[in-house]
């Protein structure tokens, strides 16, 4: 467009009213208007063409529209060579390498420590001016503090100064990771990952707060996470080295180059006014909303502080579930961690997390399904966490109260989520009412005390009648009810509950609801528990399969899953099936989990016993101990279930590796602690008792065996179903111990009901139900039904031909069938039978103690063959492994003493045979002093006496 | 206006007509120029009013009548574009020959392109010559541009309708864009 002649004042009079004229018109009618101007103005439509035409383009438009933008010249200007700095320059004692990045603070370099001193590669912050007061006295007097800052997850600073030129510089630690929130994002890591990674940022800044260090300003490009998933938190402290505490508050704005976006910023920080620990309570409260959500709770403009001030007292903190974005999020953030960052993000610095380790524990406990301390409204929330925590722990009536009151609190809180529900959050709290009326002495049944199961069961009978309707609220109450139930032993009344919870879910909730899942898994675990393995494996089937689909966020439940099907594996002797669960529920736990969540001790504690049902007994105990360590450092040095339990399974493994005392003594001290924990009628002390049976018959302790095993029955037989696995084992164990005291009627009768019981729980060719045969035989044998054992060691033999060579169920029978040969005088067969034991290289406590009576079968072969010499050097031989292997006389022990002081008294040594029948018939005269095996060793002593 | 940009800096300048500031008036202005150097961009154009206002208040307390406010509005137009001007020509200065390194707040933020310092001047420049035809026109641009004012903060100040100055900006825009191309 060609140049007009300049406009000058009188002009501008003539062109202005003319302009006004054109401009009201639509751009398109502007030429035809311009070409009728009047003939006197006619001189100035060249200069009306032209400034019209820039009405219409864009360019000239955006010249002046944009309002200026300009880098401050303190922000780089002032820096001394702030944005000069060049590699190979000197700053300080450091030589830069190469430039990192830079941003409104500052530029950071690579660079190496240069002045002779040290080698140190590490980054070097320099950040721009202006700096307001003595910035290097500023500089010295907080290098020292911190320098101290010592934390792996806190980068260290090195070193910080002012070179010769005035550049300000700060060495720190050379962190290569990604910003956190980029990690999370890109990984897809659940929410609890992002916890735990959350966790360890807290817990750094809580040390550094520990030292009197604040941080000033955490956010996300601030905390990297390392290859290893370390988070490293950076520029600790350094907002403040830099800040001037001289000067009067200074606006954010003016702030800008420091606090890069008020996001983060607490409300104290952006009003200007002094910070402290709350402020970084209030940024984490931020960070842990956006690592939750994806987004931030606000964002606010940057401005000037009263525009800011003002907002951020307005911004209304959206709760993390509504800003999430799938339903599953919104499942998981609902409830603690909503109530974690509300109680974070408080205005008032009073109202938040008093520290950040506060912070860092209500996160941790939520992590661990403790309840978290942020909620205002605690008993019924707390009651629910400690009950779902402990639901296999609960054992008294006290703790049902809780439990049904956490029922309520659950209801009532989930309620107040959906509006929908509250009016059903309100029945439960009638109804619960109505339950403890009912309890009450002065209403309903008179005088009798109702146990924790009759309140559950007319709970749960209440629940039907009196909360209908439906919703995930009478799911989670069944769930919880039939969960407790099952806790405290009470699988058969569990089991309608966890079935109509299972239906009710399946008709009103979706299918990945959490309560749905649980009421699957909680129904398995009844099953499981009723021995309807089969179904328990079903439910496992529906339930593993849709919590792998859910994702990461539903971890422990899978973990938890993966646990059952081990745990149903091993019930029907799929061992490597159960390995394989196990292992894998272990694996995801070690993944997925934090440190310490208490299903990792879960896990491991499957894991050890699926290794030791599978002969694994070293790894059994290794990771045992493992699983011992875990449960000490989760849940602490006081009897906690769990502890327990992994002392149990850790002790097990103990005595089957050879440490026989060392183990029964860890399992005493666990039946012990359960039963000051559970009472006197508790499924787990039931177990923790039985499980001693054997280790006591190894080690001789018949009468504690005995003992054991009467206790065992009672307490299983109180809780459990009569017709559930473990009863039928402890049944069979009870046989075990009459066995070992040769009262072999009653041996017989409960090895008898032992077989009927595990026919039905476990299978009539399972291995538990051939150990029990063999056991009913030898107690056939005993009471001299030879041909009844026979028949039914051969039906045995067949069966468990097929488990490996040094099972030690076929050993076991191996040896029964060589004693049976032994003693219907068939010497090769016995010897074929029993060689093969003592041949064995294997060294199990199990091997060992086969060998050992192997070699007493062949002295008797030996003996009865007039072999009286071999079969003094069986004897002596078996009687070493007695002596090394047992701490008691035993009958068994008795029997090889009068086996050899037969065979003694064969080849003239009466001497020898009188040592030998001495302490066998002391033995008796102690042990069973009217049997016929006392008698018998008498006479064997009167025998070699009088020969000697 | 200035010549010696870090004299400038700190000195009051002399606006005719206008009663001079303490020197706490002046460096608040000077932190509301700066915020909008650093922020420039329509987008802040309400918040900078706000901010003025602010400024105001805190300078001359909640009793200050409307015709004060509205001189103080021109004035601290003024002032911002003087702050500005001083800051583009000692980046000029500091950059002669060479493109001028931005600073970028974030990598988040929308980062618009740059005024250059030579627009700023240039506009500045301009607005002189503009002055001289119609000093209301030139008022408008150096409060909408300079002041980042709102339409409706430049029609209160100026005590003329809104649509007058848009109009008013309109017409300023079209000889701002003939001036400079000259």
């Amino acid at each position: 467009m060609a140049k007009g002649p300049g406009i000058d004042k009188a002009l501008w009079a003539r062109l202005d009213p003319l302009l006004d004229e054109a401009l009201e018109l639509a751009p398109a009618e502007r030429a035809a208007w311009l070409a009728r101007l009047p003939t006197h103005h006619a001189d100035l439509r060249d200069l009306l063409g032209d400034l019209l035409a820039r009405a219409d383009r864009s360019a000239d438009r955006e010249l002046i529209d944009t309002a200026p933008r300009l880098a401050l010249d303190d922000d780089t200007a002032s820096a001394p060579a702030g944005a000069r700095h060049a590699a190979g320059e000197r700053v300080g004692p450091y030589r830069l390498v190469s430039e990192l990045g830079r941003g409104g603070m500052g530029a950071v370099w690579l660079a190496d420590r240069d002045d002779g001193l040290m080698q140190r590669r590490i980054a070097l912050k320099l950040p721009f001016g202006p700096f307001h007061g003595d910035l290097p006295a500023r500089i010295a007097r907080e290098r020292q503090i911190l320098a101290s800052l010592d934390h792996p997850h806190i980068a260290r600073l090195y070193d910080a100064g002012v070179a010769a030129d005035g550049q300000p510089y700060l060495a720190l630690e050379l962190v290569e990771g990604e910003r956190i929130d980029q990690y999370c994002e890109r990984r897809s890591l659940g929410v609890p990952a992002r916890l735990a990674l959350f966790v360890q940022a807290a817990r750094a800044v809580a040390q550094a707060h520990a030292q009197l260090v604040v941080h000033r300003d955490i956010k996300p490009s601030n905390l990297l996470v390392d290859a290893g998933g370390q988070v490293k938190l950076l520029d600790f402290g350094i907002a403040r080295l830099l800040d001037d505490a001289g000067q009067e508050p200074r606006d954010v704005t003016q702030q800008g180059s420091r606090v890069l976006t008020p996001d983060y910023a607490s409300p104290e920080q952006i009003a200007g006014l002094p910070v402290g620990i709350g402020s970084d309570v209030y940024s984490l409260g931020v960070l842990l909303f956006e690592l939750l959500t994806g987004t931030r709770p606000y964002r606010l403009k940057r401005d000037t502080r009263a525009a800011l001030e003002e907002a951020i007292i307005a911004a209304e903190i959206p709760r993390p579930s509504d800003a999430a974005v799938s339903p599953a999020l919104r499942r998981a953030l609902r409830g603690d961690l909503d109530t974690i960052v509300a109680k974070a993000m408080k205005k008032p610095v009073g109202e938040r997390y008093a520290s950040v380790a506060a912070l860092a524990d209500d996160v941790e406990r939520h992590l661990t399904q403790r309840p978290v301390l942020a909620r205002p409204d605690g008993l019924g929330y707390r009651t629910r966490r400690f009950v779902v925590r402990n639901a296999v722990a609960v054992g008294t009536a006290a703790v049902l109260l809780l439990t049904v009151l956490g029922g309520a609190g659950a209801a009532l809180w989930q309620a107040r989520v959906a509006i929908a529900e509250r009016q059903r959050a309100e029945d439960v709290k009638d109804f619960i009412v109505a339950i403890f009326r009912g309890a009450s002495p002065y209403e309903g049944n008179g005088t009798q005390a109702l146990t924790a199961i009759d309140l559950l069961k007319q709970a749960d009978k209440k629940l039907a009648t009196t909360l209908p309707g439906r919703g995930s609220v009478r799911v989670e109450v069944s769930n919880m009810i039939a969960d407790s139930l099952l806790g405290l032993g009470a699988a058969e009344a569990a089991e309608p509950v966890a079935e109509r919870a299972v239906e009710e879910a399946a008709r009103d909730l979706p299918p990945d609801h959490l309560q749905h899942l649980r009421a699957l898994a909680i129904r398995s675990q009844i099953y499981r528990a009723r021995g309807r393995t089969k179904e328990a494996r079903a439910d496992l089937e529906r339930l593993i399969p849709a919590l792998r689909a859910a994702g990461d966020d539903h971890a422990p439940e899978l973990a938890s899953a993966l646990m059952d099907r081990a745990l149903v594996a091993i019930d029907v002797a799929a061992y490597a099936e159960a390995e394989r669960a196990a292992e894998e529920g272990m694996a995801l736990a070690d993944a997925r989990l934090p440190a310490n969540h208490p299903q990792r001790v879960a896990n491991a504690i499957t894991l050890a016993t699926a290794y030791r049902v599978a002969g694994k007994f070293e790894l059994a105990r290794d990771v045992g101990k493992r699983a011992l360590d875990l449960a000490v450092a989760v849940h602490g040095a006081v009897p906690h279930m769990r502890v327990l339990e992994a002392r149990g399974i850790y002790g097990r493994a103990l005595a089957d590796t050879g440490d026989l005392a060392r183990g029964v003594a860890m399992l005493q001290a666990a039946a012990d602690d359960t039963r000051a924990l559970t009472g006197t009628h508790s499924m787990q002390l039931g177990m923790r008792v039985q499980n001693m049976v054997d280790y006591r018959l190894d080690l001789g302790e018949l009468d504690l065996a005995d003992a054991n095993a009467e206790e065992a029955l009672k307490v299983l037989g109180s809780v459990l179903a009569a017709d559930s696995l473990p009863v039928a084992l402890t049944v069979h164990t009870r046989a075990m111990a009459h066995l070992a005291r040769r009262r072999f009627d009653e041996a017989l009768a409960h090895a008898t009901r032992a077989i009927a019981l595990l026919e039905r729980a476990a299978g009539p060719a399972h291995e538990r139900t051939m150990n029990a045969h063999t056991t009913a035989a030898l107690a056939s044998m005993g009471l001299g039904d030879l041909d009844g054992a026979a028949a039914r060691l051969g039906r045995v033999d067949v069966v468990v031909a097929k488990l490996p060579a040094g099972h030690a169920l076929r050993q076991r029978v191996a040896l029964a069938l060589g004693t049976l040969a032994q003693r219907r005088g068939d010497a090769a067969t016995a010897l074929a039978r029993v060689q093969p034991l003592v041949d064995a290289q294997t060294t199990t406590p199990k091997a060992e103690r086969v060998r050992m009576r192997a070699r007493a079968v062949i002295g008797e072969v030996q003996l009865d063959a007039g072999d009286a010499q071999a079969a003094t050097a069986s004897f002596e031989a078996a009687l070493r492994d007695f002596e090394r292997l047992e701490v008691r006389v035993t009958p068994a022990r008795a029997d090889a003493l009068i086996g050899l002081g037969r065979a003694r008294l064969a080849v003239g040594d009466a001497a020898g045979a009188v040592r030998a029948f001495e302490p066998a018939s002391a033995f008796w005269r102690e042990f069973d002093r009217d049997s016929p095996a006392a008698a018998q060793a008498g006479e064997w002593l009167g025998r070699a006496r009088a020969a000697s | 206006m200035a010549t010696a940009p870090d004299e400038a800096e700190d000195r009051e300048p002399a606006l005719a007509g206008m009663p001079a500031l303490s020197a706490e008036a002046y460096r608040h202005l000077r932190v509301i120029a700066r915020a909008r150097l650093r922020h420039g961009g329509r987008e802040v154009l309400l918040d900078t009013t706000a901010l003025v206002h602010e400024a105001y208040l805190r300078l001359a307390g909640a009793g200050a009548d409307l015709a004060e406010q509205n001189a103080f509005m021109a004035y601290t137009s003024r002032a911002m574009r003087s702050v500005i001007v001083d800051h583009a020509r000692k980046r000029q200065a500091e950059c002669r020959g060479g493109d001028i390194v931005m600073v970028t707040l974030t990598g988040t933020l929308a980062e618009r392109a740059p005024a250059d310092a030579d627009d700023i001047v240039r506009v500045h420049e301009a607005l002189e010559e503009l002055a001289a035809i119609d000093a209301r026109l030139a008022q408008v641009v150096e409060m909408r541009y300079f002041a980042g004012l709102a339409e409706m903060q430049i029609a209160q100040a100026l005590d003329v309708s809104e649509r007058t100055v848009r109009r008013d900006w309109e017409k300023a825009r079209l000889l701002l864009s003939r001036l400079l191309s000259e």
